[in-house]
């Protein structure tokens, strides 16, 4: 009792406010400036950031902020390690000045060049450009946002390519999300001597989507619906505004998939998930047809005929099931022909990819559907690399949707797909108060 | 009394499914010296053909096992017996009602699931037999009510499990459900339908499924070459699932812990076959085995989603997909008790797949 109120204690008190509280009132004024920059509100004043508002006493702030300068170093990058992919967004900066080009390290400007250059990397590393967002302002800065993607079972080597570039050696920090960052945690410190900043992969999709929502798709809207998605005449892809969005159920189609309901940008809850997704699709698919690649596998499904393989409500009753207002033409038992062998003889591969492709995402939209009226509500947002280049999926989502809701239920789909989650990871490092 | 003006021997029930036919027959055990003399010749035959038996043809069998003895019904003492075979021997069924001249008998044959209204013409052309058809879950719900009332010759008819994933201590166990509303029914049949059954006359069809035994068994043909149900089944009591699908300890290299999912949970069913090397690492048990959790753990899930939107906390399952089909249940037990955290309770009828065929013979007893 005496040493706490002893003198050698009021000593010890005191200097700790006057060292401490200076670098807490710093800390407090860098964390203002940072999200003034954030906003783009600063402007370089004698080549330091100053607050735009601020300039009358930037004198006085500027050089503190000379200490600390609150840049964040290049390059910029949002990873998402998910179950079959890799997702990456990386930010190119399009206002390097020649002063900063100068001081531009070797290895962040072959990174940059290699990346800007390229649209394929290695044997599967693909950059889509066509969701290339031109012209962003993120952080002060302008530039163009790129989508990469490769296979997760290619980590390791992306890993030893870290290493051999010295990616370490930029000091930047790595915003990593999905499953993996977690699985490969370790491999990026021992291997690229690399410190992952894991982060959640449902926080990161849900900021990553309202970001990309918010910014648009260069002029063109992100978010769009489908309109007469069974007529393949009629039917038509219409842009549909995202501005009120909760509350909407968000699906997520991966490998598997969760099903989040969003009440507001901090507030969702993942209401459930199922294992059937994207991952048992080209999982099937490979096992029932021999085919090696996504791709392949919807090529097949684009030429089968599902009614082939799937016992069909008609097939059972002869017609419709009435009573429960179930049409002939509904599945009534997915792959439900294939006990006889007779008609195991007679469908042809196309046939079991199209059934394959069918069940599944008829079985995400039923589930989805049941969730939507749990939680009451009527926009359901489907993303994920499962839709990738995949029509029949969507407008058999949108469909089913539509009609098992009798119209209540809208499915809406998003130009950028799988690559909300690394967009998330990349604003979180934007977040950052990082010294350089 | 008009009781005795009571309904013509032979009594069935007939529920034609997607797949199977089941058949429930009552073979009187009261039959007087007067009725046998006046029993025509065709009826005897019916009778002795079907109970000494327990195969018919090459696909027809008899579960003795589910024999309900000593039963009262319309004021008739007897045995009920079930039979089942596959609906695409329906034709022959047909075939053999006209060789037997089942129509002279004058009896109405109530008939319930789709192929009542599928084969109706044909049972009329061929057979010269009027069916009266009837509603495949009307017939469900009241078959359920009335063996679970009669009991299974003293026994349980409904049980669960307790401690369904411990092989030593996994114990199956009666389940008194006198008081039974409300209850979710699931019935695994080709496809599965979902009910909320509130009282004796007030249910809904909540939802269904088109991922059910038929897509196990489909499946597991395409992917392992076997030609029956048992055989299936003896494949997956064999292999590994694991090895097929992937798990989120695959993805996360443990536990998904800020939404509570262990590293043991699957995150994606099949999901290691993109994979060439891991293609032609696993066997055809393994693949089976794959089937069979990933269509049990999907109908679970969805009954899970019903029984919360519903408030109900008893989840019935029945259907021949469970037929046989332990592995099935006890993860159904499992499942059900876990993603709940134990608020659920999955409960399983020894007479499965027969309810419907039960509600459609009792359909003929009510019928004046």
């Amino acid at each position: 009792r005496s040493w706490w109120w002893g003198r050698e204690r009021r000593k010890l008190i005191v200097g700790d406010v006057v060292v401490l509280l200076p670098l807490l009132l710093n800390c407090c004024w860098q964390r203002h400036c940072l999200q003034s920059w954030a906003a783009g509100e600063w402007r370089l004043l004698a080549g330091i950031p100053v607050l735009k508002a601020e300039v009358p006493s930037s004198i006085f702030i500027a050089p503190l902020s000379f200490f600390f300068p609150p840049f964040l170093a290049f390059p910029w990058f949002g990873m998402d390690i998910g179950g079959t992919l890799v997702k990456l967004v990386y930010f190119e900066p399009k206002d390097i000045t020649a002063e900063e080009e100068q001081e531009e390290v070797e290895n962040l400007k072959s990174i940059r060049k290699y990346l800007t250059s390229n649209t394929a990397y290695g044997k599967t590393g693909i950059r889509d450009v066509h969701l290339e967002l031109k012209n962003l302002t993120m952080c002060g800065r302008k530039g163009n946002l790129h989508f990469i993607r490769f296979p997760t079972s290619a980590m390791h080597r992306f890993i030893q390519m870290g290493s051999e570039k010295n990616f370490s050696s930029l000091h930047t920090t790595l915003c990593a999300t999905g499953g993996g960052a977690y699985k490969f945690e370790e491999d990026f410190r021992t291997i690229a001597d690399l410190q992952l900043h894991k982060l959640d992969e449902l926080d990161c999709l849900i900021q990553g989507l309202l970001y990309v929502d918010s910014v648009g798709y260069n002029g063109q809207p992100e978010c769009y619906y489908f309109e007469n998605p069974t007529d393949p005449e009629q039917c038509q892809k219409k842009p549909y505004c995202l501005d009120n969005p909760y509350p909407m159920l968000l699906v997520n189609i991966g490998s598997g998939v969760s099903i989040l309901a969003v009440y507001s940008k901090d507030n969702y809850k993942r209401v459930t998930g199922t294992s059937l997704g994207g991952g048992t699709f080209l999982g099937l698919c490979c096992l029932l047809t021999g085919c090696e690649t996504f791709e392949e596998a919807l090529e097949m499904a684009a030429k089968g005929d599902s009614t082939n393989v799937d016992k069909l409500v008609k097939d059972i009753y002869g017609g419709d099931y009435e009573r429960f207002g179930l049409q002939g033409s509904a599945v009534a038992s997915s792959f439900g022909h294939m006990m006889s062998k007779e008609k195991r003889d007679s469908i042809s591969k196309e046939d079991l990819a199209r059934a394959t492709l069918v069940t599944i995402t008829n079985n995400i939209g039923s589930i989805a559907r049941m969730c939507a009226l749990n939680e009451n509500i009527d926009r359901v947002v489907f993303v994920g690399n499962f839709l990738r280049i995949n029509m029949i999926s969507m407008k058999v989502l949108a469909y089913a949707m539509d009609y098992w809701s009798k119209g209540q239920l809208k499915a809406l789909f998003l130009e950028h797909e799988g690559y909300f989650g690394a967009v998330g990871a990349l604003l979180e490092l934007l977040k950052m108060p990082e010294n350089q | 009394g008009s009781v005795k003006a009571a309904k013509i021997f032979p009594w069935f029930g007939l529920d034609i499914g997607g797949t199977l036919v089941k058949l429930v027959y009552f073979e009187p055990k009261d039959i007087t010296a007067e009725e046998e003399e006046e029993e025509v010749e065709n009826l005897k035959s019916i009778r002795k053909y079907l109970t000494s038996n327990v195969a018919y043809g090459s696909t027809g069998i008899r579960d003795v096992h589910l024999e309900l003895k000593d039963l009262t019904l319309c004021g008739r003492k007897g045995n009920l017996h079930f039979i089942r075979f596959p609906t695409h021997d329906m034709p022959a069924f047909i075939q053999m009602g006209s060789e037997k001249h089942f129509s002279s008998l004058h009896t109405t044959l109530c008939a319930t699931g789709g192929g009542a209204y599928k084969f109706e013409q044909d049972f009329r052309t061929v057979g010269d037999l009027q069916l009266c058809k009837l509603d495949e879950l009307d017939c469900l719900v009241k078959g359920v009510l009335y063996i679970d009332s009669v009991g299974f010759n003293g026994d349980s008819e409904c049980y669960y499990f307790e401690n369904p994933t411990d092989s030593e201590k996994c114990q199956k166990l009666p389940f008194n459900l006198e008081n039974p509303y409300p209850l979710l029914l699931v019935n695994i049949g080709s496809g599965v339908s979902i009910l909320a059954v509130y009282s004796k006359d007030n249910y809904k069809r909540v939802t269904g499924t088109s991922l059910g035994g038929g897509t196990f068994f489909g499946l597991c043909c395409l992917l392992t070459g076997c030609s029956t149900f048992e055989e299936a089944l003896e494949m997956a009591s064999l292999g590994d699932s694991t090895k097929v699908d992937k798990l989120v300890r695959d993805i996360y290299g443990g536990d998904y812990e800020r939404f509570g999912l262990p590293g043991w949970a699957v995150a994606s069913s099949f999901g290691n076959m993109m994979s060439k090397e891991k293609r032609e690492s696993v066997s055809k048990e393994d693949l089976a085995r794959a089937t069979l959790i990933t269509i049990t753990n999907n109908i679970g899930s969805i009954a899970r989603m019903c029984a919360l939107n519903e408030n109900i906390n008893r989840v019935v399952f029945v259907g021949n997909f469970l037929r046989i089909n332990t592995i099935s249940m006890r993860l159904l037990a499992y499942a059900l008790d876990y993603w709940s955290k134990g608020q659920l309770k999955a409960l399983f009828l020894e007479h499965e797949g027969y309810f419907g065929a039960v509600g459609a013979f009792l359909e003929l007893l009510n019928s004046a």
